[in-house]
């Protein structure tokens, strides 16, 4: 069984295939003899030779979250390599949190300097500023104050100014 | 003792309240918004008002709504919790009123408390220490830039009305003054509907030590040693331990005799906290907390005195028959805050369900829970999702339960702030107990959890998974589809031959 995982910028080809104990498990260019068990629905104990780990798993549609000893791995399934391509990051003025506009900063056509604050959120009473990424110009506000923003919406249009417009 | 107590309050502190309610044969009721329908608080009281919409201003912090719940169902106090309503004068005077007893100190203490200029001024009138700083009225930045001058840069401001962190600024040159100090105000409006701030001389490397009172109605009040809360991030506490290794017993003796005075100089009535800041052997007055507070539960373990249930007990005019010498310190105790946030963007919150949630389970480990697997976690509220306390025979034991408990404690679907914590803890300087309130910004800036590539167990672990539970995703990136629950492949220990299951 042929799968990629994202985990953050790098995607990873796991290749499973059960063997006559345990698997094989490809990663890239370099292969493990593994033994698994499933100790109970979403615990998993791993032996790969070098020790013995536990692992909980848990699955949202695309997304495999992977607990190994207090920290968790955020992967991504993907369909194939090609999709990879659909998520090329848009730039960083997409909302980070869940919460509310409460202070715009800029108009619609105002140049600004990198740095600058253009949109003040607020999610559980803690501020979040949203700063120009480099000098440009604002495009297009898609949001006013007290509108509510969902995380990963888009807040505005923002084009950087290169050398030559100055 | 009471009949009947209403909790106005939702999260881990309502879940704990009402358990202290049962232990005393108390009857509860929950009140909850529309969000907190399956919430642990509504499930575990023996009755529960929806009281409106998920905005804290439509619910939790609808004083007509909570106490038309409480007179609806016969309640004769209220809790309030911590947060919320549980430092409003104005609604402790209003349960006051209308004859419904509300468990915390008297409406006038919240008000001379909360006023933290008016607070300060009664402390240094009671002998306790305070830290320079500008308390007036007026609110201009020219006024404060002049004060500022005169107390000396670093300074910092905080909202009057606040805690918790908000509206908080450190302002190190005058050129930042203008602009902290409107953010500020926005940040206590939104929080506290009042933006009234002050400043103080902002300490460099001061240890967080606070002490826990206890005041009966007859004057009667004792301190219940100190908690040591200088592991924080955005000036909120994330971990918290008693006692702290900071103090000796002179020091401690000290501390404890200032913050009862403290307590008596406002005729202070049920549990609350005297916050100081300590820089080197000096220590000032900061705030008092006029409720339970969130690390309360550190205090309890050490001291093995149950402090929800004298909220109670206090409150229906019972007598505080502990006596100063009857309480001694055990042992160490340590609590870290799980947080829905992600330490790697500025503990940004987080949203989200949370798909998975396993407890690590032991001897001395506690767990304060306000969620449950399978919830949803909203943006509505304080991100905090639970508390861990763990207890040991000394520091060093404690530190290492605490690892042990964080290494094993499962949340996911919404990223938290395990990892991180888990990482606070094993650090050689917190190993040594030399921490202040900067910890985490001097150690822990731009704290990254993957340091290095994926471990390929990982990889393992999620390409084995998902051969045992899934097909193929379909092109185009659609959902996938679960396969048969019941498979025997699920159960796959070693594996003998069989067929490829796609």
């Amino acid at each position: 069984m042929d799968m990629n995982f994202r985990h953050g910028d790098s995607i990873y080809n796991v290749q499973v295939n059960k063997a006559e104990a345990g698997f094989t498990v490809k990663i890239d260019d370099k292969e493990y003899a593994v033994d698994a068990n499933e100790l109970r629905p979403g615990l998993l104990q791993i032996s790969t030779g070098d020790g013995i780990h536990k692992f909980v798993v848990s699955v949202n549609k695309d997304e495999r979250h992977v607990f190994l000893k207090g920290g968790v791995f955020k992967l991504e399934r993907l369909a194939s390599l090609d999709q990879a391509d659909i998520h090329e990051t848009e730039g960083d003025l997409n909302s980070p949190i869940t919460g509310k506009v409460v202070a715009v900063k800029a108009k619609d056509g105002q140049e600004l300097e990198k740095g600058q604050t253009i949109i003040i959120l607020e999610a559980m009473k803690m501020e979040y500023k949203i700063d120009a990424p480099c000098d440009g110009t604002v495009k297009k506000l898609h949001f006013k104050e007290g509108d509510p923003v969902e995380m990963g919406e888009l807040l505005l249009d923002f084009e950087e100014r290169t050398e030559g417009e100055e | 003792m009471f009949e009947k107590v209403l909790i106005a309050n939702r999260g881990e502190i309502a879940v704990r309240v009402i358990k202290a309610c049962q232990e005393l044969g108390v009857h509860t009721v929950a009140v909850y918004s529309s969000a907190d329908k399956q919430a642990p608080h509504v499930q575990l009281a023996d009755e529960s008002v929806l009281i409106g919409e998920p905005a804290p201003s439509e619910s939790y912090l609808d004083m007509d709504k909570i106490i038309s719940a409480a007179k609806d169902r016969d309640a004769e106090a209220i809790h309030p919790g911590y947060g919320f309503l549980s430092e409003n004068p104005v609604f402790a005077k209003r349960c006051e009123d209308d004859g419904i007893v509300f468990i915390g100190p008297r409406a006038d203490t919240i008000s001379l408390m909360g006023d933290k200029i008016a607070a300060k001024k009664t402390m240094e009138n009671a002998e306790v220490p305070v830290i320079p700083g500008y308390h007036g009225e007026e609110q201009t930045t020219e006024r404060f830039k002049e004060e500022a001058k005169k107390i000396g840069y670093p300074v910092i401001i905080k909202a009057s009305a606040g805690g918790g962190g908000k509206g908080m600024r450190i302002i190190r040159s005058e050129g930042e003054l203008a602009q902290s100090l409107e953010s500020s105000m926005r940040e206590a409006k939104a929080a506290f509907g009042n933006d009234s701030m002050f400043m103080e001389k902002y300490l460099e490397n001061p240890r967080h030590i606070e002490f826990q009172i206890l005041a009966d109605q007859n004057g009667h009040t004792i301190h219940l040693f100190e908690r040591e809360c200088s592991i924080q991030r955005r000036h909120q506490k994330v971990v918290e331990e008693a006692p702290s290794v900071a103090l000796t017993p002179e020091l401690r003796e000290k501390m404890g005799d200032a913050a009862v005075r403290a307590a008596e100089a406002v005729k202070y009535l049920n549990a609350g906290t005297v916050e100081f800041m300590l820089s080197g052997e000096g220590f000032y007055f900061m705030e008092m907390n006029t409720r339970l507070q969130v690390e309360h539960a550190i205090t309890e373990t050490t001291t093995g005195i149950d402090l929800a249930k004298w909220q109670l007990r206090i409150a229906s005019g019972e007598p505080l028959t502990l006596k100063q010498e009857d309480v001694t310190q055990r042992g160490h105790s340590i609590e870290c805050r799980i947080y829905a946030e992600d330490p790697e963007k500025g503990f940004l919150p987080s949203t989200g369900t949370l798909h998975k949630l396993e407890l690590p389970h032991g001897p001395n480990v506690r767990h304060d829970m306000g969620i449950e697997s399978g919830q949803e976690v909203s943006p509505y509220y304080d991100p905090m999702l639970s508390k861990l306390i763990v207890y040991g025979e000394d520091r060093d034991a404690a530190v290492s339960k605490m690892v042990w408990a964080l290494s094993n404690y499962v949340t996911l679907g919404v990223t938290t702030n395990v990892a991180f914590l888990k990482e606070v803890l094993m650090h050689p300087e917190f190993r040594k107990g030399n921490v202040n309130t900067h910890f985490i910004d001097d150690y822990f800036k731009d704290w990254k959890f993957h340091k290095d590539e994926i471990p390929h167990e990982v990889l393992i672990a999620a390409g084995i998974y998902d051969f045992l539970h899934y097909t193929m995703p379909k092109k185009g990136g659609q959902e996938t589809g679960e396969s048969d629950p019941h498979s025997p492949w699920k159960k796959a220990g070693k594996w003998r031959l069989g067929e490829r299951r796609y």
